[in-house]
């Protein structure tokens, strides 16, 4: 489970405000991070990843410490083992198939990687030695997630993942990642603002509203709130 | 046959300045993608002179600041190193008159590449170092290969810089460009033409590779 407690200066459209969210992410769980744009759910991930730092903040993984602004502890990115999927462009351009799940892996192991063996549990089958411009926007991030595998990352992080897709792209993808956390029981956290996404994928949702979210709720009340909000329009 | 001197050292003089360019100007290109000051336009600026600038001015105070008359250039001669009318000395003024020339086109490519690619790689265990030499510099490979050609290019053109800080001696700063100058003023065409060809037929191709080089990038993008 990831513990997560930060305020962090931000600018929005209505100029500097703190962005604060407390919650508990559950293991083997897929969690939507949703909100408005301009909301910091991009800026949450990144503190997450360790690749932007609040100036106050508490992150736990497991048993483990990754920040601690009181103690000054701050785990390297590189330390904390994330899979990070963003929105397009998730692979290096200049590698193959292959060399981008590789990429993912130390030097001394790669020759235990079977990239072959990952390629079929993503439905990639024979496609090692494309390179990421001869691929759909959807076969992109499936071998995003095959280099997650890869890399045995705890936690994974998909930042807007389905918003260049098509509809069709977006519901094979949905149904594959629905498929592969079961398998492989991972924690998997979206950020996105489009509720069909919560709806088709997500068991809790982190909601963040006016910069600030304290703790998750079941994808039931999410929906509640959502319909509730309509019927008010 | 005119002496073929003049040819081999412009292109030692342009290969040395392109090599030494591109090791120094890659960290100083990627500060300056980075930095986020006011003082950038300044620096900017300052890295931009020499397209402007007249090179008999560089020449000229690269000139003044190596003279054994002044200070600097006295505390280098006391430790037996003098620049003026030396290869030492054309280097130098070549490395400062083609500078832009190199920087340019790294800091842009430094400035385009996502930093998302940069991000990935750290999430992937990967240090800043790693990231730059297998992710950052192979997709900015045109630019490199654009900046190391214009700053070849350029050298093998330069005349004023040279002709101040270098003066025109056979074997050691005559280069082709003062070899057709010095042909010229001698009325020797045939030699004045035996370099100028070599140099425009040089020309040609390089521009040819520069296309080549933007055409395989866009067929890329």
């Amino acid at each position: 489970m990831l513990d997560i407690h930060i305020k962090k200066q931000i600018k929005s459209v209505r100029g500097e405000t703190a962005l604060e969210v407390q919650a508990h992410f559950k293991n083997e769980a897929i969690t939507g991070i949703y909100g408005n744009s301009g909301e910091g759910k991009s800026t949450l991930f990144n503190i997450i990843a360790g690749l932007n730092s609040p100036e106050y903040g508490m992150l736990h993984y497991n048993d483990l410490v990754w920040l601690d602004s009181v103690k000054e502890i701050n785990l390297p990115t590189q330390k904390r083992n994330t899979g990070y999927i963003f929105q397009t462009n998730s692979l290096f351009p200049h590698f193959t198939v292959k060399e981008n799940i590789l990429f993912a892996v130390k030097n001394e192991n790669q020759h235990e990687v079977a990239v072959s063996k990952l390629l079929s549990q993503v439905d990639m089958e024979g496609m090692e030695n494309r390179y990421p411009h001869q691929l759909s926007g959807g076969q992109v991030q499936r071998i995003a997630i095959a280099r997650a595998l890869a890399q045995k990352a705890q936690i994974i992080l998909m930042d807007e993942p389905f918003s260049a897709l098509d509809f069709e792209m977006k519901q094979k993808l949905y149904s594959f990642i629905k498929v592969f956390k079961k398998k492989y029981n991972l924690m998997i956290l979206i950020v996105t603002h489009d509720i069909n996404d919560i709806f088709y994928l997500c068991d809790e949702v982190l909601w963040i509203k006016n910069h600030k979210a304290t703790g998750t709720i079941p994808i039931d009340e999410f929906k509640d709130e959502i319909e509730l909000k309509l019927r008010n329009l | 046959m005119p002496d073929l001197s003049p040819i081999l050292l412009s292109l030692k003089l342009a290969l040395l300045t392109s090599f030494v360019l591109l090791v120094i100007g890659l960290p100083i290109a990627y500060a300056l993608s980075i930095w986020k000051s006011k003082a950038k336009i300044v620096v900017e600026s300052l890295v931009s002179l020499p397209i402007i600038l007249p090179p008999t001015v560089i020449g000229f105070y690269l000139l003044i600041l190596f003279s054994p008359e002044n200070l600097f250039g006295e505390t280098l001669a006391n430790f037996g190193i003098h620049i003026p009318f030396t290869f030492s000395g054309i280097l130098i003024a070549s490395l400062v008159y083609s500078f832009p020339f190199m920087v340019q086109p790294l800091q842009k490519a430094f400035e385009q590449i996502p930093q998302h690619y940069w991000n990935i790689s750290y999430t992937l265990g990967k240090s800043k170092f790693e990231t730059l030499i297998k992710v950052v510099l192979p997709n900015m490979k045109h630019a490199i290969l654009t900046g190391f050609i214009l700053t070849f290019a350029h050298t093998m053109g330069e005349f004023g810089v040279i002709l101040m800080i270098g003066g025109n001696i056979p074997g050691e700063t005559k280069v082709a460009s003062l070899a057709i100058y010095s042909d010229l003023e001698a009325l020797d065409y045939n030699a004045a033409h035996f370099y100028s060809i070599i140099l425009l037929t040089i020309s040609i191709l390089i521009i040819f590779m520069v296309n080549l080089l933007n055409k395989d990038k866009k067929a890329d993008a």
